[in-house]
């Protein structure tokens, strides 16, 4: 038994020992360029909200609010700085409701525009918003220690799997789409005009999805809302863009999801989700991400609920 | 738990170090609470079921053994149909009444809100093989009640078999086994090789088959073969990923468990596919079923019509849908048509002659075996009616120079980069497949340089934690059965 001991102690360590060495070498290596992938928008956006002085508008939400505002028009029109906080779906329900309890001040609106799908994200997307920005940790929810360890686990195991492709096929494995990049953003968190203005490409992520109890992921929802308004701040739901090939695709889970949020949500939802719906030519590159003029429309309507409920 | 955990790892290694270190009278003692933990941490109320079946088979294995003439064949009786009954209200009412629901739909019947018990057709088949045996007198109803109740919760084949017989288990559990630095190193090596299977190929392969059979209607032709012939090595990774940890785990301690798969895709003919994939329920089925009804001792018509009901019961055994008893069904219709042309038409049988000859029927069962796994996979009926329907259509060679068609249709979600480490590893895994039909892959390391041999097994080990899909633990298929 001592000569197996020795042998597998010994084995764990080199394998270990190996895994650890190669995860430092391309930390040094991929780090400058990773904090130029989308990712790295988070160290901005949290740059400038830190700045803005209370009462701001906070947008959070998945990608279908970073393509779907523009921040600067509703400042012109509410007269209250905005910043827009959102990056994408997959970095889950748990993440951005944490994110905004974490940086919510007295007077300050949320707008929360999650997507239809109230998914706990992507933990390795989660992982990488915290190597990038320290701060991200405390937005992560992990059950216990255990979760944590295994999330750290995985994620070195993937930045060593993505650097041994990238160096087999000698080019990035990570998408270097501009729509997807650290540049693609202006100071206020939206996409620039500039990647708005982009042909209208084949849409992705037309996935269906069916009928969930969302009970769970509404309790979430209500308690950071209770959080928020102890700290004299308020949130307002408002649904996703959606393309209409998907909206009639799913008419029936998102009618099922709008009845679950009517019932039990506890803040006012500015629309209902066809107010949210846009022709398929209106979309960028999925079914979630409006494209020029059409951002401009939805942020108009949204910039209307939002006069309508401040006047009250 | 899942095998492919964290927390098996570490259950593992307690349970494996803490069987080493305890006195021999206790190690089925804390065995048998191991096993309650690992099935537990599904769904623990769901061991009430387990134990239901294990005290009334427990007694009726002493009853029968004592009791003569009628009274041993209603012991039997009552004890297959409490396995039996389980089975039909957790895993087959809802079905029936949906069904009773579709034919009178004015007297509409409530459906029962229950989630399947994890394993379930896995261990109630395992204790009615027992009671079987113990009535045939070729076991002895074993008196210690601990050690009966290990037999059908022995963790490492508690959840997917593979399904025991008491002749080959439970003498095991009386049995003192030493530390053995052989199987234990054989046991972790058989580990690995299953993780490999499951993490590195079946996880992989299973994103690309999610994504088409998750959404058939969406696609036609090109992804639709893609998806089919992916999940044909999905589902055999995960499987026989799964057996292989099985095995492994229980060697580590010294236990010896049937093996399970014998690779499959290497059939020449249906029969011998069903004699290489999921062997010990094929086995169960030929001997608790097959040669009840009287085997090959009937008349010959008598015999095909036995083999096509094997089947159809294989079908259900699997999961209570249509689609299961289509892909049973299938089956039995493809081993009778076999055995008709053997008796009928020997000279229409293309002779195994060479190499060329092998490859034909190699590929000819693999086609076959594939297009029954369309109604395995597919969700409902109406998915694989339009899969089989589609199969090829709008199939056109020039697509697949475009990079973009590609992308959507044959890598189906994975990087081109990726996709290649994983057929590499489908290769790789293929060939040691190959190599292994005269000679173990295992006797023949043993034969190198011990450097050599452990930097085999660190590169193996390195390979599935790079290479692994572990971003969400995914079940393995069988556990719903």
């Amino acid at each position: 038994m001592k000569k197996f001991l020795i042998k597998a102690i010994l084995i764990t360590l080199f394998i270990a020992g190996a895994l650890f060495v190669s995860f430092r070498y391309i930390r040094a290596q991929r780090y400058p360029y990773n904090a130029q992938t989308m990712a790295g928008a988070i160290i901005d956006k949290h740059a400038r909200l830190r700045t803005l002085p209370s009462p701001r508008i906070l947008i959070i939400g998945g990608s279908n609010a970073m393509f779907g505002y523009n921040s600067r028009e509703m400042e012109k029109k509410l007269g209250l700085p905005v910043q827009n906080m959102s990056l994408a779906a997959s970095l889950g329900l748990s993440f951005m409701l944490n994110e905004v309890k974490e940086n919510v001040r007295a007077g300050d609106i949320v707008l929360f525009s999650p997507e239809y799908f109230l998914t706990e994200g992507d933990a390795n997307v989660q992982r990488l918003l915290r190597e990038l920005y320290k701060p991200a940790g405390k937005y992560i929810d992990y059950t216990n220690k255990l979760e944590a360890l295994k999330a750290d686990g995985v994620f070195i195991s993937r930045e060593i799997r993505n650097y041994i492709l990238l160096f087999m096929f000698r080019k990035p494995v990570n998408t270097d789409d501009e729509a997807y990049s650290r540049r693609a953003f202006t100071e206020t968190g939206d996409l620039k005009d500039s990647i708005r203005l982009q042909t209208h490409l084949p849409l992705r992520d037309g996935l269906p999805f069916s009928k969930t109890d969302y009970s769970h992921n509404i309790a979430k929802i209500n308690n950071c809302i209770a959080q928020i308004e102890q700290k004299g701040a308020k949130l307002y739901f408002v649904y996703p863009s959606i393309a209409q090939s998907q909206y009639q695709r799913n008419a029936e889970a998102i009618e099922d999801l709008h009845q679950q949020f009517t019932a039990k949500l506890h803040t006012q939802m500015l629309n209902k989700p066809i107010d949210s719906v846009y022709p398929d030519s209106s979309f960028y590159d999925t079914v979630y991400h409006l494209r020029s003029p059409d951002y401009l429309t939805h942020t108009n309507k949204v910039t209307g609920y939002l006069q309508a409920v401040l006047k009250k | 738990m899942l095998f492919n955990s964290v927390e098996f790892i570490i259950f593992f290694l307690i349970v494996t170090s803490g069987y080493f270190a305890i006195p021999h009278k206790f190690r089925w003692l804390w065995l048998l609470l191991a096993s309650c933990y690992f099935y537990m941490f599904f769904i623990p109320v769901y061991i009430l079921i387990l134990g239901f079946t294990i005290v009334i088979d427990y007694f009726a294995g002493i009853l029968i053994e004592n009791a003569q003439g009628k009274k041993r064949k209603a012991y039997l009786t009552i004890s297959l149909i409490a396995n039996i009954g389980v089975l039909a209200v957790f895993k087959y009412y809802n079905f029936f009444i949906e069904n009773i629901n579709l034919l009178l739909p004015a007297h509409h019947l409530p459906y029962l809100s229950i989630l399947l018990p994890v394993g379930l057709s896995f261990h109630t088949f395992q204790a009615m093989s027992y009671s079987i045996e113990v009535y045939r007198g070729n076991q002895k109803a074993e008196r210690h009640f601990g050690i009966y109740a290990l037999y059908v919760m022995f963790y490492p084949q508690l959840v997917a078999g593979p399904i025991e017989r008491p002749q080959n288990v439970l003498h095991q559990f009386h049995e003192k086994h030493e530390f053995s630095y052989k199987n234990m190193t054989d046991g972790l090596k058989l580990m690995a090789w299953g993780m490999f299977k499951k993490v590195v190929i079946g996880d992989n392969l299973s994103l690309m088959v999610d994504r088409v059979y998750n959404d058939p209607t969406s696609y036609e032709g090109v992804p639709l073969i893609v998806a089919t012939v992916c999940f044909a090595f999905q589902i055999y990774c995960d499987f026989s990923g799964y057996s292989d940890i099985a095995l492994g785990s229980a060697q580590t301690m010294g236990f010896k468990l049937m093996k399970n798969f014998d690779r499959p895709y290497f059939s020449k003919s249906i029969s011998e596919f069903w004699r290489r994939w999921h062997i010990s329920l094929s086995t169960w089925f030929r001997d608790y079923l097959y040669i009840p009804l009287g085997g090959n001792k009937v008349p010959y018509f008598r015999q095909l019509f036995n083999l096509f009901v094997v089947m159809l019961v294989s079908g259900l055994w699997h999961g209570a849908s249509w689609n299961f008893i289509i892909w049973g069904a299938l089956h039995g219709f493809l081993l009778v048509a076999a055995r008709l042309r053997d008796t009928y038409l020997p000279q229409i049988r293309l002779k195994i002659t060479n190499l060329f000859t092998k490859i034909i029927h190699v590929l000819l069962v693999f086609v076959l075996v594939d297009f029954g796994w369309i109604f395995f996979r597919a969700s409902t009926w109406a998915d694989a009616r339009y899969i089989v329907t589609h199969l090829f259509s709008n199939i056109r060679l020039a697509d697949l120079r475009n990079a973009d068609y590609l992308r959507d249709n044959v890598f189906l979600g994975l990087s081109k980069q990726y996709l290649l480490v994983v057929l590499l590893s489908w290769l790789f895994m293929e060939s040691v497949h190959y190599y292994q039909r005269n000679k173990s892959i295992g006797l023949m390391l043993a034969t190198k340089n011990k450097w050599l041999r452990w930097g085999a097994y660190a590169l193996l080990v390195t390979w599935i934690l790079i290479f692994g899909a572990f971003e969400k633990s995914s079940q393995f298929i069988y556990f719903q059965f």
